[in-house]
């Protein structure tokens, strides 16, 4: 009797931390869908102008090229893969694991914004600027830049929540209840989604 | 039945989240056409590898149809949306785990990428010039 009652205390308390994951992750998942309307009028912006003005889009995917935004895009999606990883280990109690693949998620996010910053380099050489208005590219800057920036602060800031995170890990933080592996993880995906979107509709359309 | 007699039933009911945990742990993976496979990392390994298949599909269609035509263009343009939204949808599905969380989740998603779209076409559906529509 005396263990039934243990038993059921122990998953009346597990039932209220599921409760209390559940609303965590309700908060952000409507975080999210604001930022999914931020997205789409800056990703709107580009698209629109796509439309009405395709020469300067395509001379500009033909002085930049693809390779180097390939790259950054295979770069994003594996870290999504080794943020994936990190949140299995940390379940499994595997801390090793979990601070290994969360140092990859942080390389790698700093790896594609050294990428962004080496495209926004040559696209500075081209005199392409957020205000400019060239023969070639037409008033392209602000429409390329809007989106493709905001995702970069988003990075930025994914990158430094995410040595927050592996710092938490490393102390133990998450060894009971790793939720906020799990909500790191929901922005961090949600922040590869937007690239998905943004590579396929600025960079091969 | 008393509060705590309930309380031990429910207990020995499969939990749908453990489940999903189990099933995410899990380094076997059982695909249609590949059967069953091992891969560390199960499932989250797949889909990544399904992510950079087709992205290498979309660069070598972008490559392929590059000085393209009407109405090849429009073609390939749909092809490329269409294999982005799919790559978007793996990553929702699976490493936002949407497939098994709860489906309210799915509600918060899908609204405001409703909104968004009938907002978009109206943008793009007012003429240029005509009333000030946008450019």
């Amino acid at each position: 009797m005396a263990e039934m009652t243990a038993g059921s205390l122990a998953h009346a308390e597990d039932k209220k931390i599921r409760a209390h994951n559940d609303n965590l992750k309700m908060a952000l998942w409507l975080y999210l869908a604001s930022e999914i309307v931020i997205f789409s009028i800056l990703i709107a912006g580009y698209v629109i102008f796509r439309f009405n003005e395709p020469q300067f889009v395509k001379n500009l995917h033909g002085q930049l090229g693809i390779a180097l935004v390939t790259a950054n895009t295979f770069i994003l999606l594996a870290s999504s893969w080794a943020m994936v990883m990190a949140l299995r280990a940390i379940q499994m109690g595997n801390r090793k694991q979990f601070l290994q693949f969360m140092g990859l998620v942080v390389a790698m996010g700093t790896a594609f914004m050294i990428g962004q910053y080496i495209e926004y380099s040559e696209l500075a050489h081209l005199a392409v600027t957020l205000n400019s208005t060239t023969e070639e590219f037409g008033a392209i800057g602000m429409r390329f830049y809007a989106p493709t920036f905001f995702h970069g602060v988003h990075v930025f800031v994914g990158v430094l929540v995410g040595l927050q995170v592996m710092w938490l890990g490393y102390k133990g933080f998450y060894d009971k209840n790793p939720i906020g592996v799990e909500l790191f993880g929901l922005y961090w995906h949600f922040v590869d989604v937007v690239w998905i979107m943004l590579f396929t509709l600025i960079y091969l359309i | 039945m008393s509060e705590l007699a309930e309380r031990v039933e429910t207990s020995v009911q499969p939990q749908p989240h453990a489940e999903a945990h189990d099933h995410a742990h899990s380094d076997t993976v059982t695909l249609p056409v590949l059967g069953t496979i091992t891969v560390p990392g199960g499932m989250y390994t797949v889909v990544f590898g399904m992510l950079a298949v087709l992205t290498a599909l979309e660069v070598l269609i972008y490559e392929l149809l590059k000085g393209a035509d009407e109405p090849l263009f429009a073609i390939r343009s749909v092809a490329l949306f269409i294999i982005s939204l799919g790559k978007a949808g793996l990553v929702v599905w699976y490493y936002m785990h949407l497939k098994t969380d709860n489906p309210i989740f799915r509600i918060i998603l899908i609204v405001p990428v409703i909104v968004v779209v009938i907002s978009v076409v109206y943008l793009v559906g007012v003429p240029v010039g005509a009333g000030g529509g946008y450019r």
